[in-house]
């Protein structure tokens, strides 16, 4: 059973303007000691999913349906979706942990940081206020702020952007969660903290086997860290593997779009950068169908109804893709210019043969 | 699109004459404190920054968040005034110009910010938006709409979207329309403060393209502002990375990312994620620490608290901005990448700073 294991979950917002399908058939398992990659553009649907998983988007306009099951330590399940406001509070940053992409909003302003720490940790445990003090000195020291004792006592205006990061992932840590949810945690970060930042989220799964869902539009975050990954569109995963495999053979055209249009210091500078066409669609009217087909030059007849999310390589049962694509004729299309990207526009009916 | 010498280098004839000069220009803000608000302290925004653009040519500028890129940029601009220094355009002082006379300069040079959202008045419609720059240039009201529809067609809007209000595009959209309202004024040079940062990566990817192309079609030049290394690298002709107030190292693009001279620009460099499974997960050694206050900044090289070659004389003397051959110039007591050769073509650049200090590296004096 995995640690975390999201269960056809769909998520919708009643709002003015409409139905808003924010969330829209996700299935996706984190492994203890793994970390699973999300990534997407904004609307993809990728910090509804956290915040649904962390029970913050419960409101009497939201919807879900679905499963979100936690297994815990003692082989117990519980169903995040179903439990109770109660039993959520007793889970929230004592078995599942949120870091959030600016964490001067996170850090309440007004008190100092020991002690929100130590409220933390009091609020789960039964310990005095001068232990949990020491605790929270103690992770402090853990995540590498110099003299902890002394910046305990200091406000979270007084931190830099990274040391404030530092100073929420050691909230995080408090209860020794199981799973953690870092939500873009380095965006708001200059490239130099950044790289300090991910090097401090690997040390601590590997130090405490935590399973971490790292959400972010950044593919080289990505390709840094994680494990495995999942690429969001308009509410669907619509492409799923490890590592390795999404990065040397995506299968989705939304995934070449994204790899493609990324400039990179490391390879030569091209004369324009590839584009995905067109913009992502409103969430209040999604396109019947494939989501990503009114901007793909590959569509076809059959992209008007929702592919599955399924393996189109028998050999790799763990790469799901949702696209009608044939196989062979993705590896095919998939190149431009030597790499894998998204073709302006597609030579007519060329790649409409071979359907899976 | 033309890479060229950094400026300073040589009294440079009348034909190829800058577009703008950068010249040890300083930027302090006070710190004041106390109730009778006395100045206490100056932050040092940008500290005796000298660099030349020329037409046509697309200037990066890089560093971490406080660096003073974007003050050196609003500077360009003049919407603050320097304390120390001097801005020409041109040719002409624009150093202490007042608001009235600067007005011609204003539709020579336009801006587009981060973030479209703020920077387009929430209540005027975008062919108003657009307008105002028109105006700017004494274009007669009657000849304005079609103008403006043309603006919105040259960066891939629909013309029907002139009565639109900005909350009405997507962030993309917007952007476009940040730069339509830039062009309005025919400007000569348009100053880019984070223009993709605030998109998607799909979207970022349009945009910069669009930015390619009105440079080819009507020959801009760009001061290009951003976090992202691998953006600037695609825009850029040449780039300029600056470290608490100070440019530690100026390049054509690609010299700086195959050859990075200074520590600093490596570590910078080494911290880019790459978006390739293969290559990822190298050792990664990030620079630790953060960058020291501005209002206090250390003597000798800003960087050496956090460098890993700082030696003694890095901490006393602050290091000259030094010209090694092929228009590459660095500030530092112990240059990376250069061979023998470089360092003895390298020569002091005039551009250099004047409190550092007057020798080059490897010689007797700096070690």
């Amino acid at each position: 059973m995995a640690l975390l294991d999201i269960d056809h979950l769909r998520v919708s917002f009643r709002t003015e303007g409409g139905t808003v399908q924010a969330v829209d058939d996700v299935s996706f398992s984190l492994e203890p000691g793994e970390i699973l990659g999300i990534v997407g553009e904004s609307g993809s649907g990728k910090s509804v999913t956290a915040m649904t998983i962390m029970g913050l988007t419960r409101s009497p306009n939201a919807s879900f349906a679905g499963r979100i099951t936690l297994t815990g330590p003692d082989g117990a399940t519980t169903d995040l979706l179903a439990a109770s406001n109660h039993q959520l509070e007793s889970i929230r940053g004592a078995r599942v942990a949120m870091i959030f992409q600016d964490p001067m909003t996170a850090l309440n302003p007004v008190h100092r940081v020991g002690d929100q720490i130590a409220e933390q940790i009091r609020a789960h445990e039964p310990v005095g206020k001068r232990a949990a003090t020491a605790r929270a000195v103690d992770l402090l020291r853990r995540v590498g702020i110099p003299r902890p004792d002394e910046r305990a006592r200091s406000f979270p205006h007084e931190f830099s952007g990274g040391m404030r990061q530092r100073v929420m992932i050691a909230m995080t840590l408090s209860c020794s969660p199981q799973v953690l949810i870092a939500d873009e945690p380095t965006t708001a970060l200059d490239v130099t903290i950044q790289a300090q930042i991910l090097a401090e989220i690997e040390d601590l799964r590997a130090e405490t086997g935590v399973g971490v869902l790292l959400i972010t539009h950044d593919l080289g975050v990505i390709a840094e860290v994680a494990d495995r990954v999942a690429v969001m569109y308009a509410g669907r995963v619509v492409e799923q593997g490890d590592l390795r495999t999404m990065f040397t053979d995506p299968l989705h055209p939304y995934t070449w779009g994204l790899l493609g249009s990324v400039p990179r210091i490391d390879k030569d500078r091209p004369g324009r950068l590839p584009t995905i066409p067109g913009a992502p669609p409103s969430l209040q009217n999604t396109p019947k169908g494939c989501h990503f087909a009114p901007r793909c030059p590959h569509r076809f007849e059959r992209c008007g109804e929702v592919p599955p999310l399924e393996a189109a390589d028998a050999t790799a049962p763990g790469h799901l893709d949702r696209c009608w694509l044939a196989l062979d004729t993705k590896r095919k299309v998939r190149i431009v210019n030597g790499t894998i990207g998204l073709p302006a526009a597609s030579p007519a009916g060329a790649d409409t043969a071979g359907v899976r | 699109m033309t890479a060229t010498e950094t400026g300073g280098e040589a009294p440079a004839p009348a034909a190829t004459a800058p577009l703008l000069e950068i010249d040890h220009l300083q930027v302090l803000f006070p710190v004041r404190a106390g109730m009778l608000g006395r100045t206490r302290a100056h932050v040092h925004a940008v500290d005796d920054v000298t660099i030349n653009l020329t037409e046509g040519e697309t200037l990066g500028l890089v560093g971490e968040s406080g660096c003073g890129k974007t003050t050196l940029a609003r500077t360009v601009l003049r919407l603050t005034k320097p304390t120390g220094g001097h801005l020409r355009f041109r040719g002409n002082d624009i150093t202490a110009l007042g608001q009235r006379d600067l007005r011609p300069f204003r539709a020579e040079v336009q801006m587009v910010f981060q973030d479209p959202q703020a920077s387009l008045n929430p209540r005027k419609r975008v062919g108003q938006i657009i307008s105002a720059g028109l105006a700017l240039r004494g274009m007669p009201e009657k000849d304005r709409p079609a103008r403006v529809r043309e603006l919105l067609a040259q960066v891939g809007l629909s013309p029907e979207h002139v009565n639109r209000f900005p909350h009405e595009f997507s962030g993309g959209q917007r952007q476009r329309v940040g730069v339509a309202r830039a062009l309005a004024a025919e400007p000569r040079l348009i100053v880019l403060d984070e223009p993709v940062s605030a998109l998607d990566v799909s979207i970022q990817a349009q945009v910069v393209n669009l930015l390619d192309d009105l440079q080819d079609r009507l020959g801009l030049s760009y001061i290009f502002v951003a976090h992202d290394l691998s953006v600037v690298r695609h825009v850029s002709d040449r780039i300029a990375v600056m470290y608490l107030g100070k440019i530690v190292e100026v390049s054509p693009a690609e010299a700086l990312y195959s050859r990075p001279i200074h520590p600093y620009t490596e570590a910078l460099l080494d911290s880019v994620p790459i978006p390739d499974a293969e290559r990822a997960r190298r050792a990664r050694k990030p620079v630790q620490g953060d960058p020291p206050s501005a209002t206090a900044p250390p003597p000798g090289c800003r960087f050496a608290g956090r460098c890993p070659h700082a030696t003694d004389v890095c901490r006393r003397v602050e290091p000259p901005l030094v010209a090694y051959p092929g228009g590459h110039l660095a500030a530092c007591h112990h240059p990376r990448n250069v061979s023998a050769e470089d360092l003895a073509a390298a020569v002091i650049s005039p551009s250099s700073p004047a409190s550092s200090g007057d020798s080059l590296p490897g010689s007797e004096a700096a070690l």
